[in-house]
């Protein structure tokens, strides 16, 4: 019989949450301890999209860390595989189109969920090439050739 | 323009260096039998500009330009060299065309210079070649291949993509710079191209400190010099090691990923006889970064081991451990013959492999000779850029940086007198992706 949390997203629309779940969110946690999460949550920066997003995230790390606990006393293979698992979830998780992937991290940031910024902002950026970046983020290239060519020179090692 | 000389051309004995007037090269090839050929050639991608489309023609003439122009040139083929292997790209023949410089130049291939691989080893490799077996008429002259950038025709799509807001448009930089900290220093260090806005979130401490380790500060008092970022004090620690733990261990970054490593100095408990002179002396050379290093004089029971607890290198890594040595006066005894080796968490059993300190020469001479076979399954040692060698003693996991990691040397199943190494240390640095 858990509490639960009322979440609101920036379309107005509401989310049941049980409070575990809420937890996982720093900011949250931060409100319900002050105790001031009656009446709901508004979000006025989420829109609903990005808040289911965030939801299933937080439910399914807080079931992963709970089973965890259930199997702490037999740390063995098994408990290798439970983490192969939910980083097999995770990368699931993240494939998703450019512009919610961007709100899912601004989301992260804004309610503090450690896992949830690090593994969005990996997925952005992580592995790709100069031109990618460009490409995939609309980002216009504001260097000259002999620019780009002098801080690429600098770096150079990264292109190794 | 790559020179036609440079290139590689099928049936060579058919052509000979001529000198035209007209052309940039001192030398030009030109045919001298009419038969159907076939042009290859290699060319560096760094002597292009990068992040660029590029079209590549062959530029020739012909006696009978009429007659050939009707010729067809068959297929052009590009393969852009990468670490990830090769990119194809086929390319049908486009139509010839008269330049202004009295050449005619025939389109064959294009392809992106992506310049994120500049460096010596990446090579552009083309292929010219002929579908229809035509015999081309003697005289026929190739003065090279030019490369030279697509002219760009901007169409919709560009223009959308060009005016499309960018997602970062409305962060500030330091929040860029949040987002780049969750990546990598290698990734950091490439989206500095990106942008302006990127190579100014990139210098940022809020990156660099997140990829430094954090007992950074407490390092710092070992370098002589200020540090104006944490950027700077980043790469002097992968540059530079410092010793700590009483200087008893070696301590640096690894570039691309900020990663621990660690080179262990081996204490005179760490070696069998390690504490009588006539088996083993500790000296002091000046290309050690230790004080005092271990050299072997004289022993018959050769056996290193010793251990190091994981806190001191970074959770959830492969790391490989090597044995950083040389070897004096070939090592007698012990440099030619298969070298035990283990590596384990303590509480697990240890892999296994043998190792040579210098191993018997390869193939020629030896062939033949006795254990041969077994050579295939021993680790040679690698020359290091530091002038040391080195040997992989074996690979680990290290998940929680709580266990021992323990490594073994081990050679006592001959019974001669063994000589001539000097050990720096035991090196623990993060395994190569394979």
């Amino acid at each position: 019989m858990s509490k639960k949390i009322i979440f609101e997203s920036s379309e107005g629309e509401s989310f049941e949450v049980d409070e575990a779940v809420a937890l996982e969110c720093q900011t949250i946690k931060n409100m319900i301890e002050d105790d001031c999460t009656d009446g709901g949550i508004p979000l006025a920066n989420v829109n609903s999209a990005t808040l289911t997003k965030v939801i299933d995230y937080c439910k399914k790390h807080v079931e992963a860390a709970a089973a965890a606990e259930a199997n702490a006393g037999d740390k063995d293979i098994y408990g290798a595989n439970k983490d192969i698992e939910l980083k097999t979830w995770d990368e699931e998780f993240v494939k998703v189109d450019q512009p919610l992937l961007f709100d899912l991290m601004l989301a992260a940031n804004f309610l503090i969920i450690p896992g949830l910024l690090d593994l969005t902002c990996k997925t952005m950026m992580r592995g790709k090439t100069v031109l990618q970046i460009r490409e995939i983020f609309h980002i216009k290239k504001d260097y000259t050739d002999a620019e780009e060519a002098e801080v690429r020179k600098e770096n150079a090692w990264a292109f190794e | 323009m790559l020179s036609g000389k440079e290139l590689d051309l099928t049936f060579s004995t058919f052509w000979r260096l001529i000198s035209d007037p007209d052309s940039r090269f001192e030398k030009v090839p030109q045919l001298v039998t009419g038969i159907p050929f076939k042009i290859y050639g290699v060319l560096k991608p760094k002597l292009l500009s990068p992040d660029t489309q590029y079209s590549a023609y062959v530029v020739y003439k012909a006696k009978d330009q009429i007659q050939d122009v009707q010729k067809s040139f068959g297929v052009g083929v590009i393969v852009h060299e990468t670490p990830e292997g090769a990119k194809w790209e086929r390319l049908e023949l486009t139509k010839l065309e008269k330049r202004e410089d009295g050449w005619v130049e025939a389109k064959f291939g294009e392809f992106l210079n992506d310049g994120g691989f500049m460096d010596d080893h990446d090579e552009i490799w083309f292929r010219i070649s002929e579908i229809k077996y035509s015999y081309w008429t003697p005289g026929f002259i190739i003065q090279g291949i030019e490369f030279r950038p697509v002219k760009k025709i901007p169409d919709a799509g560009d223009l959308m993509h060009a005016t499309m807001p960018s997602p970062f448009d409305s962060l500030p930089v330091d929040c860029i710079s949040t987002i780049i900290s969750f990546t990598s220093p290698r990734d950091a260090c490439v989206s500095a191209s990106v942008s302006k806005t990127f190579e100014s979130a990139v210098k940022s401490d809020t990156v660099w400190e997140k990829f430094l380790p954090s007992e950074y500060s407490s390092l710092i008092p070992q370098y002589s010099r200020v540090f104006l970022s944490k950027k700077e004090l980043y790469f002097a620690l992968c540059d530079d090691p410092v010793l700590i733990e009483d200087g008893k261990k070696s301590f640096w970054l690894e570039k691309a990923s900020g990663k621990r490593c660690i080179m262990l100095s081996l204490k005179e408990s760490s070696i069998t006889w390690g504490t009588s002179p006539q088996y083993w002396r500790w000296i002091s050379i000046p290309e050690s970064r230790f004080e005092k290093i271990a050299e072997l004089l004289n022993v018959c029971w050769f056996d290193i081991g010793d251990g190091m607890h994981t806190r001191y290198l970074s959770p959830r890594t492969h790391y490989s451990v090597y044995i950083v040595f040389k070897t004096k006066n070939g090592c007698p005894n012990l440099g030619d013959s298969p070298v035990d080796v283990g590596v384990g968490l303590v509480g697990q059993e240890p892999s296994q492999k043998l190792i040579y300190f210098i191993g018997p020469p390869r193939r020629g001479r030896g062939r033949g000779r006795r254990r041969e076979t077994e050579t295939r399954d021993v680790t040679r040692p690698e020359a290091r850029e530091d002038g040391w060698m080195e040997a992989e003693l074996g690979e680990f996991y290290n998940d929680s940086c709580c266990d021992d990691i323990s490594f073994s040397i081990i050679k006592t199943n001959t019974p001669h007198w063994k000589s001539g190494l000097i050990v720096q240390g035991i090196e623990f640095r993060p395994a190569k992706i394979r």
